[in-house]
């Protein structure tokens, strides 16, 4: 079963991210290490599993700017065979529902059985990307995953959910993210990493996928730091002092009670 | 020059700190207090390819070179020194030297096997009497027709509990001393062998430590590694690609060390504010910084000079060993001093970097067997 996969690359969760004074909703990429989105990973693995089982080939659909290609190249050491990537700024740069679009566009020449996708961006946060491809391409979708069963035409999918979980069946071709706890994605072995230098990478651009322009209904406008929490309160004494204290701040100061 | 690494090699190194993090983390602690090897890991690293990391592919190695090798060890013995050393010792010092010194079938049988982590493999040199000095083994193996009898005892053997194979040296003519030596492989099922005392060692207490203990042990002439009584030639050569490995893991004790020290002069309050608003404790650390860096730098350089096998560089492993041992020593010394106390305690993981660095000064030649290699060099001997 050939499966295809959504990837992006974002900034290691480790980084410490400057927003960009300079460009509105960019931050400043100088001494920023990229990596493969870490819940696009799980669908990496959930793919090359469900691919492996019959022989099937998963394939890496992308948006993002050539330096995503160190990220599809992770995916590649991984297993994945081979990937779509589309640098073009107007791509990049618009909005998830036009992404989504773009990405529907890509996954089109692919026709896959399934395409999987991370539960969200660990970036923007950014969750709908499954949803929205499902959408364009008019076959259903489940968000976040943590099991995922093929059965022939139909998936079984298990998400938790508050106190339990759902179990929802759904007929294939789908769009399904992955959530946390799908599985354990594998470690790339050193001659997968060798091997994956010389995978395809294919660059397509908007024209190619007959896509004539890509507005964007919305767009960033700002990418600010959370502030500074102001440092607390320190109260000391006696306990029955410190009770006083702590009432007359919450009261007083606070205004809480 | 560029000093970056490429694609391939950051892939690698990232794979190496994802697995030291996620794999030798969580259990150094206990596997220290209690001196076991982390075998599970061990293995795993070897179906990964970093148990084969300079072995070219022919032989199922991963040939990612001697640059990933050192950025991976740094990686690991920061976080876990003792599984570190047995990753060291079968690249460096047992697939290096069989793919150096073996014969074709010798390769074959060997190296897809360690490459893979299936047997794990030992390097046998040091004896109770014979340290620095080689010419002084006293394990013997005489020739009897078509095979060699090995007796004897080797000490402080790396892998050594672990081991599915050994080179092992011996006198095989010992008129002759140090030019009467020979390499072995030998595999550890082999009648004669066994496994003799289990150390109880200071540091690194996750690697395997024994001695090796050969009763009337009957090996075929085909065992010899490299010729009859060139076996010193097979250790000193190899000992200068070990070298770059036991650097690899001071640089890697110290960057763990230095990360220890920063987090805790960060978090620490004394006189109302973090200990690292103090300048005397600022200038420490930049210090540790600064000789890190040095070292990184120039075992890189050593590391490169393995791998483009543009030179022979003897002189420059047994500086680098030399250097980045001792400031090891220097950076884990004041990184536990910027911990005080809590240094000192077994809760802090700055207490058992501080015990793991004190043998990279002594293994694989000690720092004054490194100054007589650099010595002689200069003085053209």
């Amino acid at each position: 079963m050939n499966v295809a996969v959504i990837l992006q690359q974002v900034p290691d969760t480790e980084a410490a991210v400057k927003p960009n004074p300079a460009v509105p909703g960019a931050i400043l990429e100088e001494g920023v290490k990229f990596i493969l989105n870490p819940y696009d990973e799980f669908a990496v693995e959930e793919a090359l599993k469900i691919a492996e089982k019959d022989g099937g080939e998963v394939t890496g659909v992308c948006i993002g700017p050539d330096r995503s290609e160190n990220a599809i190249r992770m995916a590649m050491a991984m297993g994945m065979e081979r990937a779509i990537l589309i640098t073009e700024p107007a791509a990049v740069e618009a909005d998830l529902v036009t992404q989504g679009g773009i990405l529907a566009a890509a996954l089109k020449t692919l026709s896959p059985k399934l395409v999987l996708s991370g539960r969200e961006m660990i970036d923007s946060q950014n969750d709908a990307a499954a949803a929205v491809v499902a959408h364009k391409l008019g076959i259903p979708h489940v968000l976040a995953a943590s099991k995922i069963e093929i059965n022939g035409d139909k998936a079984v999918v298990v998400r938790d959910i508050e106190g339990g979980s759902l179990e929802i069946e759904t007929a294939l071709p789908a769009a399904i993210s992955c959530q946390k706890g799908l599985n354990e994605p594998r470690y790339p072995t050193l001659i997968a990493i060798k091997r994956a230098k010389n995978k395809e990478i294919k660059k397509m651009t908007l024209a190619e996928l007959g896509i004539a322009a890509a507005p964007s209904k919305s767009r960033v406008t700002a990418l600010r730091q959370p502030q500074a929490r102001a440092a607390g309160v320190k109260i000391t004494g006696t306990p029955e002092e410190v009770t006083g204290k702590c009432l007359a701040w919450l009261s007083g100061t606070a205004k809480v009670i | 020059m560029d000093f970056t690494f490429n694609e391939e090699q950051k892939m690698v190194i990232d794979g190496a700190r994802r697995f030291a993090r996620e794999k030798l983390a969580p259990f150094i602690a206990e596997l220290d207090e209690k001196a076991e090897v982390n075998l599970k890991a061990l293995k795993e690293l070897g179906k990964l390819g970093y148990l084969g990391m300079t072995l070219p592919e022919d032989f199922d190695g991963s040939n990612a070179g001697a640059i990933a090798y050192a950025a991976s060890m740094i990686e690991f013995s920061k976080v876990d020194a003792g599984t570190a050393v047995a990753v060291s010792v079968q690249n460096s010092l047992v697939n290096d030297a069989i793919l150096t010194f073996g014969t074709e079938a010798q390769k074959k049988e060997f190296l897809p096997r360690l490459a893979s982590g299936e047997w794990i493999g030992c390097f046998t040199l040091t004896e109770a009497n014979s340290g620095s000095d080689p010419g002084s083994l006293r394990t013997s193996a005489i020739r009897d027709g078509e095979h060699f009898v090995l007796s004897g005892t080797k000490n402080f053997t790396t892998n050594g509990g672990i081991a599915d194979m050994m080179i092992v040296f011996a006198q095989t003519c010992k008129e002759k001393g140090a030019k009467g030596i020979s390499a072995f492989l030998v595999r550890t099922d082999v009648p004669g062998f066994k496994v003799g005392k289990h150390e109880n060692k200071m540091g690194i207490r996750s690697s395997s430590t024994t001695e090796m203990v050969f009763e009337n042990c009957r090996v075929p002439a085909s065992a010899l590694l490299g010729e009859e009584n060139k076996g010193l030639k097979v250790a000193l050569t190899t000992l200068d690609g070990g070298r770059i490995g036991i650097a690899a893991q001071a640089v890697g004790i110290a960057e763990g060390a230095l990360d220890e020290a920063v987090r805790y002069a960060k978090e620490r309050v004394q006189f109302g504010r973090p200990i690292s608003e103090l300048e005397g404790l600022q200038f420490m650390l930049a210090d540790m910084a600064t000789e890190v860096e040095i070292a990184r730098t120039m075992l890189f350089r050593v590391a490169w000079m393995k791998e483009s096998h543009s030179q022979k560089f003897t002189k420059e492993a047994a500086m680098i060993k030399l250097y980045a041992s001792e400031m090891a020593h220097r950076v884990c010394h004041k990184a536990l001093q910027v911990h005080g106390g809590y240094g000192f305690m077994k809760e802090y993981k700055i207490e058992r970097l501080y015990r793991d660095q004190r043998i990279t000064e002594i293994y694989e030649g000690t720092s004054e067997i490194q100054r007589c290699v650099i010595a002689r060099s200069l003085l053209g001997e």
